[in-house]
């Protein structure tokens, strides 16, 4: 992966709650294709980490940039944001149809009908809910729901998919389905993933290189298994020990 | 109790005979009070929007003056209307005082902070993570805006069935800035005043039922249609 461009950059990105820094990286870096997992108990700045390399918060410090370009002024936010897409813990479905929700990221770019519907119809059979497409969306199982959400961003074919712990709450057979799914959809697509979750097992079965957090810093940036022989400090050793699922 | 069946008798015999008097307010009530839940609905979602997810200095007091004009007497609306309307009044060039207009102005001010109230409450009631989702699906400013307004669309029925009960109901406002003018700005509130006063009970009674079958007409569609769209 290192031989890759770097797609996205983070700088000086520190974001306070109140006078508290909740987070307070100096450098990270992804590079194109990769699947970096960002890994922390609750409470670490993983979500907030990944929001603001989404640049869906403004931190109070700090700049990202996309293929060399500042977000916000050298590239324009709502472009960039058009490139990237994220899938959040909860499914955040609209009130409308499965297929409503998946053609919706789609609808906002303006997307013609007659396009949309051979996209949308790809990613639901994708995840094998294609039957589900006139299913309100109210009406869907946890585990669909958490299909469709992953359906929606798919469809949007973004450069960089931001993962916030996007199977919590589900059992463990329906996580290990859903990500068997991803298994299947991300390696060799090019795609660039960003994936946070507490569960150590779960980073290591796609990661290029995982990302240790805990107090809203960066602990440790490294491949698996580098992270895994070779922690920097007891924290690190004793999270991976206690995370296992 | 006699009093109470004869009106409804005499309620029963207009609507029979399709009283043209009798018809023509309850459609100038409807008109009137229909147009001005309309400029409720417009001004009241779209300011209410704004407060719900705008951050700035001052928003709780805003809410909270909001939420006092939710419960605005028409009286006080009524005088105030009068008073800019008035031939020297600010206003007192648009002459349109007495007149629907007027009518208009008065109950879109009654029934825009019920709205906006309403609206407020129904956009913060929205996951906060929600905003996000849209914007994070690329979403402009505004395609964002509306999604949210289309996710509260269910407490927003509420809001215009609170807005239309509220001006459809009162009557100080309307009979300060309308008049009670026969065939020209008579509502059926107005109109059950004037009765009233003129001892002729058993027709402020039928016109009293007229609204309140009227009311029920209009909530009993927007509440199906409420009904239709709760999740299961």
């Amino acid at each position: 992966m290192k031989n890759q461009k770097i797609i996205l950059e983070g700088r000086n990105i520190q974001v306070k709650k109140g006078r508290t820094v909740i987070l307070d990286v100096p450098e990270i870096q992804i590079h194109g294709g990769e699947f970096l997992s960002v890994i922390g108990s609750n409470g670490a700045g993983k979500t907030t980490l990944l929001q603001a390399l989404c640049c869906l918060m403004k931190p109070d410090r700090g700049e990202v940039l996309f293929r060399g370009r500042k977000v916000g002024s050298e590239c324009n936010l709502i472009d960039y944001r058009r490139k990237v897409t994220m899938v959040f813990q909860e499914p955040l479905l609209f009130d409308t149809t499965v297929f409503g929700n998946v053609a919706s990221g789609l609808k906002f770019r303006g997307m013609r009908q007659s396009e949309t519907e051979a996209i949308v119809m790809e990613n639901l059979e994708r995840f094998g809910i294609g039957h589900l497409k006139n299913r309100s969306a109210r009406t869907l199982s946890s585990g669909e729901a958490r299909k469709t959400g992953l359906a929606r961003a798919f469809a949007l074919k973004p450069e960089i998919l931001f993962l916030d712990e996007p199977f919590g709450s589900l059992d463990p057979l329906a996580r290990d389905n859903l990500f068997s799914d991803l298994e299947k959809i991300i390696p060799g697509s090019g795609l660039t993933v960003i994936f946070a979750t507490h569960d150590c097992e779960e980073a290591l079965r796609l990661s290029h290189r995982i990302a240790v957090m805990n107090s809203g810093e960066i602990i440790q940036v490294d491949e698996p298994e580098k992270v895994l022989k070779r922690p920097v400090n007891n924290f690190v050793a004793s999270f991976y020990r206690l995370n296992k699922s | 109790m006699d009093l109470i069946i004869e009106g409804i008798k005499k309620a029963f015999l207009l609507f029979i005979n399709l009283d043209p008097e009798v018809i023509n307010i309850t459609l100038f009530s409807l008109k009137v009070s229909g147009i001005a839940t309309f400029i409720s609905l417009f001004i009241g979602i779209s300011s209410g929007t704004a407060i719900a997810l705008l951050r700035f200095p001052g928003k709780k007091i805003v809410v909270s003056l909001v939420n006092t004009g939710m419960g605005l007497p028409p009286v006080v609306v009524g005088l105030f209307v009068t008073i800019f309307l008035w031939r020297n009044g600010p206003f007192g060039f648009m002459e349109i005082l007495y007149t629907p207009s007027a009518m208009i102005i008065a109950q879109a001010i009654i029934a825009t902070p019920i709205v906006m109230g309403i609206t407020v409450a129904a956009v913060q009631q929205l996951p906060e993570k929600l905003r996000l989702q849209i914007i994070a699906l690329g979403a402009t400013r505004s395609q964002m805006v509306w999604t949210l307004v289309k996710e509260a669309k269910l407490p927003l029925l509420a809001a215009v069935m609170a807005g239309f009960g509220g001006v459809i109901s009162e009557v100080g406002a309307s009979i300060m800035v309308g008049g009670n003018i026969k065939g020209y700005t008579r509502v059926l509130t107005t109109a059950t005043v004037m009765e009233t006063s003129k001892g002729n009970f058993d027709i402020a009674i039928a016109l009293s039922i007229i609204l309140l079958v009227m009311a029920f007409l209009v909530n009993l569609v927007l509440t199906l249609v409420q009904q239709r769209r709760r999740p299961n």
